[in-house]
């Protein structure tokens, strides 16, 4: 998903990425993939007020712009310049040369590489949140609450301003694209290299060129969309409880992907032994939405709702489906103990459903800072270019029809990232998730 | 002079003559579903089937998945499909008499109640195909419909559950070539429309070979690979160890 949201940036913010030109004899299928993105859109977008207004005049326009001969730029253009109408998330062109088998990339995920930096804001500030032991960047000295100034000789402060001129009124909508785009900027091919200047809590410079290594985790392909590199674990932290110190199961993942469901499904029947779970979301961008209902059954008795899904003509509930039974096929119980999710701004979509719901049905508490707000379900359509145009097709609420687009998942906890704390390695809101599970484990 | 004559003749008796099958599917309800029975399975041959395999794939463009999803059906009312989605796994729903089920890689398993399961039960007797008058508590005339070109004679059938589906008949055939429903799921009722298409015969069963569906605005193409009358062992629809683990 990092990968779809850094092409979905580069877009808004002309980071200087300059697509491949072509002309002649391509023109047919350039007008045919405008057509297409324009038509599959009008057919599945929920809001009919706006397809059968605005939407249809900025068609009109932009057709009438691309001409008889455009070219796989132009077309580009018009096609981001149509999906920009609606003016909500999950609209994306994703370019074709982004998929291995048209840039015939070999082993696809195994050639991701990072700088083992994960960036996040700090009161609007780009950070290194977390640096991954042993990785360039920790072995260059860089630590966790570290200001990232330059990323290859850019002033990343520029980018973020650049973008909130870019949204005006949004500048929530400016900060999330901006560390979407950091972040898929300190990513990239294993072996490349990326020059990167910090200043630590001390005041002093720091940084230095950092050759990628490997992105570690498993390879998804899934439809339409690019390989992505999925991460799943589980961890554990001690908490205090009446009967002593318990170990807490921590369910880490990136990504809602299929690739992982057997591991969630075995640490989630794991957790039942456990006196509380803690789910961490923190930088979970979304992914399948069939996912969550299964997860979600592992901890409600019975079936309920975790949110709907409007889109054209129906309207779908996101059901939880009680995990009675487990991999061997013995009946077992669901978890019935407190959940603490965690989640943060680059927590996004599929995992915006799992927070929403959960909370608003009152099955678990959230941690952390207010979520991405890019909560619609999509579908990716290949175009006759090869691209992939992200679009979505319904509108998303939560249990107690609230929309969450836009805005975010509320947590009940609030943890603001503060550079000395992340220097001294705490983890805010992990630790007001262990508080909450300790008082509330204390109770009778 | 005489062949300026003959040519218009020609064209207004032929005229009639196509007008002739319309003029016919104008009739009740009944009268569209007994030519229906007659076109889909002209020798009478459902009663003495005794179970049927059919391979599918179904094409969804706006995700980029390629489905497979083979069947099985074993007479009176006992169905299983599974079917394979490429990165995930199969996704298996089945009927073996008395319990509907359902089991997916993503989901877990699950015993279909409701409006769910007597969906699968009513399609999964052998009947359903043949749309057999005793399937339905009421059938109304619900106008014409020009199909894809080919005009068409409806009918909403209110199955004996409470589900509702509006069919088209060909005015030309008396094969379906729409059929309109909101299907339930687990997440709720979610309108499809399913144009029928590229009707051939099997052992004597006329099947449609592609048929092009539209859910959410999003389209499906199901091209039928394979369909084979003839017995099917018992074993095929006992329910999985997954499914009896949930049964009280």
């Amino acid at each position: 998903m990092r990968e779809l949201r850094a092409y979905l940036a580069m877009v808004a913010i002309a980071l200087g990425v300059v697509l491949p030109r072509e002309s002649g004899a391509q023109h047919t299928e350039h007008r045919a993939s405008f057509d297409s993105a324009w038509s599959s859109i009008s057919r599945t977008y929920f809001d009919t007020v706006l397809i059968q207004g605005r939407w249809r005049a900025a068609h009109d326009s932009l057709r009438a712009k691309l001409g008889t001969a455009p070219t796989l730029d132009d077309t580009r253009t018009a096609i981001r310049a149509l999906i920009a109408v609606p003016g909500q998330s999950h609209f994306a062109l994703i370019p074709a040369d982004a998929f291995p088998e048209t840039k015939a990339r070999a082993a696809e995920g195994s050639t991701r590489g990072t700088t083992g930096i994960t960036p996040r804001l700090a009161a609007d500030t780009l950070i290194a949140w977390r640096v991954a032991a042993g990785s360039a960047a920790y072995n260059a000295g860089i630590r966790p609450g570290d200001i990232i100034t330059h990323v290859d000789s850019m002033a990343v402060d520029s980018v973020r301003q650049r973008l909130l001129r870019a949204f005006p009124s949004s500048p929530r909508e400016a900060n999330a694209l901006y560390l979407q785009v950091m972040a898929s900027r300190l990513d990239g091919s294993l072996g490349d290299t990326v020059t990167v200047a910090t200043r630590q809590l001390s005041g002093r410079s720091g940084g230095g060129v950092l050759v990628l290594g490997a992105l570690e985790g498993r390879v998804s392909r899934f439809g339409n969309l690019p390989p992505i590199v999925i991460r799943v674990s589980l961890d554990s932290t001690p908490v205090s409880t009446p009967r002593g110190t318990a170990q807490i199961p921590i369910i880490a993942f990136s990504n809602w992907f299929p690739v992982i469901i057997q591991d969630l499904d075995r640490y989630a029947f794991a957790a039942r032994r456990a006196p509380g779970v803690i789910v961490d979301l923190r930088g979970n961008s979304g992914g399948a939405i069939g996912i969550i209902g299964g997860f979600a059954g592992h901890f409600s008795d019975s079936v309920w709702s975790l949110g709907s899904m409007r889109g054209r003509g129906s309207t779908l509930l996101l059901n939880a489906n009680p995990r009675r039974v487990n991999a061997a096929n013995e009946r077992v119980g669901v978890i019935n103990t407190p959940v603490a999710i965690l989640v943060d701004g680059m927590s996004a979509s599929a995992s915006e459903f799992f927070a929403s719901g959960m909370q608003a049905l009152g099955r678990a508490k959230v941690f952390g800072e207010v979520t991405a707000g890019q909560s619609l379900p999509a579908a990716m359509l290949r175009l006759p270019s090869g691209d992939v145009l992200m679009h979505p097709i319904a509108d998303h609420e939560d249990a107690r029809g609230r929309r969450v687009e836009g805005i975010g998942v509320q947590p009940d906890t609030r943890t603001p990232l503060v550079r000395s704390e992340l220097a001294a390695g705490r983890d805010a809101a992990l630790e007001a998730a262990k508080a909450w599970l300790a008082d509330t484990l204390a109770r009778p | 002079m005489l062949r300026r004559m003959v040519r218009p003749a020609f064209f207004a008796l032929a005229a009639v003559v196509v007008a002739v099958p319309s003029l016919m599917a104008q009739g009740t309800p009944e009268a569209i579903l007994e030519r229906y029975n007659k076109a889909v399975d002209p020798q009478g041959r459902i009663g003495s089937v005794e179970g049927i395999r059919t391979t599918v794939t179904m094409e969804m463009p706006a995700m980029g998945m390629n489905m497979t999803i083979n069947s099985a059906a074993r007479r009176p009312n006992q169905i299983i499909v599974d079917t394979e989605i490429p990165g995930v796994g199969t996704m298996r729903q089945g009927y073996d008499g008395t319990t509907a089920w359902a089991t997916d890689p993503m989901q877990g398993p699950r015993i279909l109640s409701g409006m769910e399961a007597a969906a699968l039960v009513e399609g999964s007797t052998f009947n359903s195909m043949t749309r057999s008058a005793d399937l339905f508590s009421a059938m109304v005339a619900a106008g014409t419909a020009d199909v894809a070109g080919d005009a068409a004679t409806c009918v909403k059938f209110t199955w004996k559950s409470g589900r509702e589906t509006t069919d088209c008949f060909s005015n030309a055939s008396g094969l379906m070539t729409r059929s309109t429903s909101k299907q339930v799921t687990q997440a709720g009722e979610v309108e499809v429309e399913m144009l029928m298409k590229d009707y051939r015969n099997v052992s004597g069963m006329m099947i449609p070979h592609r048929i092009e569906s539209a859910m959410m605005g999003m389209q499906m193409i199901i091209t039928t690979t394979s369909v084979e009358f003839g017995a099917q062992a018992a074993t095929l629809f006992e329910l999985p160890p997954e499914i009896k683990a949930l049964k009280p």
